[in-house]
């Protein structure tokens, strides 16, 4: 409790000026800014004639202002937009004021339109954020691990093609430490069908991903950072759909849309696709026996068990801008997958009739209001109920080779014959509220609750109803205070999440040789704070830290009662996460610079990993062991009018075993620690040139090439101060280059790509040296009515 | 375009500067070691998941220094460390694979001689030698359940016959499957021990012993044994069973489920006998003193074992002694007191010429060697050994002499 007392006062303490402050409240005007696409802007400067205060319009283009009651101009002025000025009534109770900002490029040949989008606002939040603006990537044919792995900080180390099974690693951080969301919603609601190698790029608008230090608006248990996929909240209608064909027999198809009714003001919107691969690219050097010369021999062969296919529709209905609701929708999503599995940790491991498919059915609500009790409070609401069946099969008792022969073999494939089913039900609410104190304060109360009922078993020897489900709950309650200070140059974000899990399973009792249910409750407090400070209008400082968790999951905690005893003392993993950075942009003319830099460190404790107990060929959960990570990032883009954007970012990143004492001691130091972990990437960058022209055969037009070179430093596949320097494996330097072609007519109406990837058909692999494609060419045709 | 220019410029200079700086570690130099050795230490070092297991050998272990900062090689990438061991080489079956390997340790490096495709069982459950060159490797099956074995010629790899074992007991009621324990070779005769249990790993009462003649696997007598229940580990990770100067087979009885409230015992079968000799017992719980052993033991020689126990008294980790058993009078004889209190991994010691030679992994400074000699009853100090690991899984001599 001690901490979150503590926590508290604090707040007090820094909330008292803005309560005293919101006494003495004099008249106001609130409005939005669009521009001539009706596009929100952002950081427009507002400010009132002949007077030195002013505000910029947040993240959704909206602003507020205070000023002494009566009749004043407001003059709303943003690079690259003509001027505007409007003559306002500052009172009590204002209506909300709609400005339209021209382009200045309406008027100039290549002129970049300089708004500044919300992907550069985020980053100069006070979190530690990456954004991905997707909206410039819909043409692009690549999915969306892909374009997020050229972010910086980011690695994504996936198993093979589409499809296939990745580790999206953020600052070091990866596994059960990252969470996905769309629209502040758990991916997993969606089914398995729905990922980050699946989703189109089309259905997304932007990319946030949160490093380290999560806001409550995302309220879940990730340790190590949150990637949250936003979709168009766009309210005008549009029909966007592409078809994808490439390399492996890959074809990929999205279909999203919105209708409003403009008598009822129902709205309709479709997001939908069908993602269909053979993934049977090459794979070079493959040992095969062969069985006349009575030994190993080495050859390319093309895989062949790792056919994939997903499907994915989701429908919603609802309406907007009600005086009792900003926005209620109600949606139904069905997801479905099927992928066949090649190869297991390592590509010596071959699979040649492992294959999983599931379904998932996901039903939810949800609901907007702001604006109220005098314009001062928001909420926000969301409830789905998720359904989901995922299957494993693997029957045959074969041994596969690269080659596609088999012979028979004692176990099945991946050892023991299993259909193996998980039945699991979710619940996912979510309550965000926001109320703003003053101008420059604003405190949120958040709500989670997180309910899974899980069924596994195996369908050869048992039935669902033969397993009795376990069940996890898991409630956060987290509360955010904001203040702004200096005209919003400085903003602090004080934050606290309490963490409830309930668990309840049963185990087998060996003596009384009956299923027992046991069930356990725990709490948690995290907590945080983010402050950014801009020096000047283009420099600007950031940092920001949390205490993070990875909360326990039943079978770590009770075990099974047969392989893996219980440990009720286990503990959450959890981490001291600090980030530290700067952004710098600039305009020159019609050259555009901005820079990100960023360090972080990652203070983990109390990694949970099995043990075995030798004695009786048991195993335990148990908290073993501590990693300290830290690393620096740095991102750099210049654009030259609307011709010229060149990215290019470097990461490097060092984590090393921060387990002082070896075997659960207090003695005995062990030898690695503060020793580097291997087979992690250290060092990656990434550079990404595209060169487009206007008009340049037809009117409404577009051509844009693009480049792209990602490499990935050799790294130690073991402990690198230990054995034979001669015998330690690498994993060798990866460079890979991409080369691309985009046309747009009327537009942007109508869009081709051609992409050629890994141009170079350079080796490529990913964990443990499993193989991804070589070269691989893929053609995209776009329509897009807006 | 000037500011273009330069800012490309600068950030391409970066990337190559840093990329440029980090040199991939060439394959070349090294510490070159001896061509042949006579004995070997498997080493685990750091926390889990990034626990790697690494391989050094030495042709002394009297004196001088293992050195993990100069040699050794990962063996994770290659193989299981569950090594079968023989004239200067190492039989592995490395099951994800399904390949079985022969290998050898040369030059500092571990290097794979033989590999055929083998998947006739699921996992080696237990083995034994009937020669310097036919090893024969007891399996079970993931679809049917049977007790295979599989007899290798293991200068070809060849294999030489395989099959079902026939004439086992039939399952009791409720249990399905089978526990492999130990298995030994004496002059013609397969002498293995098994068990019965559930899928939920809950063993009958009792446990079973067969001879089986080696020419066609047929079982020629199996007995159920009711003093206790479980089977003794065969596999190469561990040694809960031995031959003792080639005219008996001593084994003992694990169980998985429930093991907390069962004593450990050690049995025997006096070779030539088609049935286990009932008169002879150990209660190995209840002579270390109500401690419980671990999954390691082996002959020294002159009616005397050597066991590895804990002692929860001595706390929660290195708590663990060795102690030397007299197989006649079935008591204690020895604890070797004067030996750092050992973190055991899995196999920390073997026996020859009536010594034993033992890896200690001590909370003490410095890791060595300890070598008791039966003949003189002395413990004196060997090798160093690398410290501050995670454990010894397994110390051993390439060679029988």
């Amino acid at each position: 409790m001690r901490p979150f007392k503590e926590i508290f006062f604090c707040f007090l303490l820094l909330l008292l000026p803005s309560l005293l402050s919101a006494q003495g409240t004099v008249g106001k005007v609130k409005g939005i800014v669009l521009d001539s696409q009706s596009t929100p802007v952002i950081g427009v400067s507002v400010t009132i004639k002949g007077s030195t205060t002013g505000v910029q319009t947040d993240l959704d283009g909206k602003f507020e202002l205070q000023y002494k009651e009566g009749q004043h101009t407001l003059i709303f002025s943003y690079v690259g937009l003509l001027e505007e000025s409007r003559n306002v009534q500052f009172n009590s109770s204002p209506k909300s004021l709609t400005v339209v900002m021209k382009d200045e490029a309406s008027v100039l040949d290549d002129v970049v339109v300089s708004v500044k989008g919300k992907v550069d606002a985020l980053k100069e939040q006070a979190f530690a954020v990456s954004a991905v603006d997707m909206k410039k990537l819909a043409n692009s044919t690549f999915d969306l691990n892909q374009i997020l792995n050229k972010s910086s900080g980011i690695k994504v180390r996936q198993q093979g093609g589409v499809g296939s099974d990745y580790n999206f690693s953020v600052n070091g951080m990866s596994g059960k430490a990252v969470k996905f969301f769309i629209d502040g919603v758990p991916l997993e609601m969606l089914g398995k069908g729905v990922d980050m190698n699946t989703l189109p790029v089309n259905m997304a608008q932007r990319v946030e991903i949160y490093k380290g230090v999560v806001p409550v608006h995302l309220s879940t248990d990730a340790m190590g950072g949150a990637v949250d996929i936003i979709t168009s909240g766009n309210s005008k209608d549009y029909l966007d759909a592409s078809y994808t064909t490439g390399s492996f027999n890959t074809h990929k198809v999205n279909l999203n849309g919105q209708l409003k009714d403009k008598s009822t003001g129902i709205i309709m919107r479709l997001n939908s696709f069908y993602n269909y691969s053979d993934n049977d690219y090459t794979m070079r050097n493959m040992k095969i026996y062969n069985p006349s010369a009575e030994k190993y021999e080495y050859r390319d062969v093309k895989r062949f068990n790792d056919r994939y296919k997903s499907m994915f529709v989701m429908a919603e209905f609802g309406i907007e801008d009600k005086s009792w609701a900003d926005m209620l929708f109600v949606g139904v999503s069905h997801s479905l997958f099927d992928k066949q599995i090649q190869t297991g940790s390592n590509q010596d491991i071959v699979y040649g009739g492992v294959n999983q498919d599931g379904s998932a059915n996901n039903y939810f609500l949800k609901y907007k209001k702001k604006d109220l009790i005098n314009g001062r409070f928001d909420v926000n609401y969301y409830v789905g109920l998720s359904k989901s069946l995922d299957k494993g099969t693997d029957t045959l008792m074969r041994k596969y080779s690269w080659d596609g022969s088999y012979v028979p073999s004692a176990a099945s494939e991946l050892g023991s014959p299993s259909l193996s089913r998980q039945n699991r039900d979710r619940v996912f609410s979510q309550l965000t509220t926001e109320f703003r104190l003053g101008d420059f304060h604003k405190v949120n109360f958040n709500h989670m609750l997180d309910y899974v009922k899980n069924r596994s078993y195996n369908e050869l020897h048992e039935s669902k109803y033969d397993v009795y489900p376990t069940k996890m709950t898991k409630q956060i309650f987290s509360f955010n205070y904001q203040q702004d200070w200096f005209d919003r140059r400085w903003t602090n974000v004080f934050f606290a999440k309490y963490y409830l899990v309930d668990l309840e399973k049963t185990v087998f009792n060996s003596s009384t040789r009956k299923d027992k249910l046991v069930s356990s409750q725990s709490g948690d407090w995290g907590y945080g704070i983010a402050s950014t400070f801009k020096i000047t209008k283009e420099f600007g400082l950031k940092a920001s830290f949390e205490k993070s968790y990875r909360l326990l999951e039943p079978e770590e905690i009770f075990g099974d009662g047969i392989s893996v005893t219980s440990n009720l003392n286990l503990r959450p993993e959890n981490s001291y996460n600090y980030n530290f950075g700067m952004y710098y942009s600039q305009r020159f003319n019609d050259h555009f610079v901005r820079v990100d830099a960023a360090g972080y460190i990652r203070d983990t404790k109390d990694y949970i990993y099995t043990v075995p107990n030798l004695f009786n060929s048991t195993f335990k959960y148990e908290n073993l062991s501590n990693i300290f990570t830290r690393g620096v990032e740095a991102e750099f883009n210049y654009q030259y009018k609307n011709i010229v954007n060149v990215m290019a970012n470097i990461t490097y990143n060092y984590a090393y075993d921060n387990t002082k004492y070896a075997n659960g001691s207090d003695n005995v130091e062990s030898a690695t620690y503060k020793k580097e972990v291997p087979n992690q990437p250290w060092l990656y960058g990434n550079i990404d040139v595209s060169i487009g022209q206007d008009n340049l055969f037809q009117k409404d037009s577009r051509i844009e090439l693009t480049y792209g070179v990602s490499i990935t430093e050799w790294f130690y596949k073991n402990w690198q101060s230990y054995g034979n320097k001669k015998n330690i494996p690498t994993i060798p330097r990866q460079t890979l280059h991409d080369v691309g072609i985009n046309y747009s007519v009327a537009k942007g109406k109508y869009n081709f790509a051609l992409n050629c990837t890994n141009i170079g058909n350079a080796l490529a692999y990913d964990n443990f040296k499993l193989q991804k494609q070589g070269r691989a060419f893929y053609f995209k045709f776009r329509y897009s009515l807006k | 375009m000037k500011l273009k220019s330069y800012s490309i410029t600068s950030i391409l200079l970066l990337l190559l500067t840093v990329v440029g700086c980090s040199k991939e570690p060439s394959q070349g130099g090294g510490f070159e070691g001896e061509e042949t050795y006579k004995y070997f230490l498997l080493s685990a070092l750091g926390s889990w998941p990034n626990t790697v297991h690494y391989i050094t050998a030495t042709n002394d272990v009297t004196q001088g220094e293992m050195n993990l900062n100069r040699e050794g090689d990962e063996i994770n990438s290659k193989g299981t460390y569950s090594y079968i061991v023989k004239n200067g080489y190492i039989y592995n079956y490395k099951t994800d694979q399904r390949v079985f390997k022969k290998m050898k340790y040369t030059k500092d490096k571990l290097v794979t001689e033989l590999e055929i495709p083998f998947s006739y069982i699921n996992d080696i459950s237990a083995f034994t030698w009937v020669d310097d060159n036919t090893l024969l490797v007891f399996g079970d099956t993931s679809d049917v359940e049977r007790i295979r074995y599989t007899v290798f010629d293991v200068r070809t790899l060849k294999v030489i016959k395989q099959g079902d074992v026939t004439g086992l007991e039939p399952f009791p009621q409720g249990y399905e499957y089978y526990s492999i324990g130990s298995a030994a070779y004496i002059d013609g005769v397969v002498y293995l021990q098994y068990s019965f249990r559930s899928a939920k790993w809950v063993y009958p009462s009792f446990y079973n012993f067969a001879t089986i003649s080696y020419n066609d696997f047929k079982v020629i007598k199996s007995e159920p044994d009711n003093r206790s229940s479980g089977a003794s580990s065969g596999s190469p990770y561990f040694r809960t069973s031995f031959i003792k100067d080639n005219n008996s087979f001593y084994y003992s009885c694990f169980t998985r489920t429930n093991s907390e409230n069962n004593d450990i015992y050690l049995f025997r079968i006096i070779a030539g006998q088609e049935t286990i000799d009932r008169s002879y017992e150990i209660n190995l719980t209840k002579t270390l003193g109500g401690l419980k052993p671990e999954t390691a033991m082996d002959y020294i020689g002159d009616n005397k074992m050597i066991i590895s126990y804990r002692d929860p008294a001595k706390g929660s980790s290195y708590n663990a002694r060795y102690a030397i058993i007299d197989l006649e009078t079935k008591r204690v004889v020895r604890v070797l007191t004067e030996l750092p209190l050992d973190e055991p991994y899995e196999l920390g010691f073997f026996t020859q010429d009536q010594k034993v030679y033992m890896a200690i992994n001590s909370a003490e400074e410095g890791n060595y060697v300890w070598i008791y000699d039966l003949k003189t009853d002395k413990v004196t100090k060997g090798m160093t050994l690398p410290d501050k690991i995670s454990g010894f899984a397994r110390f051993d001599k390439f060679y029988d002499k």
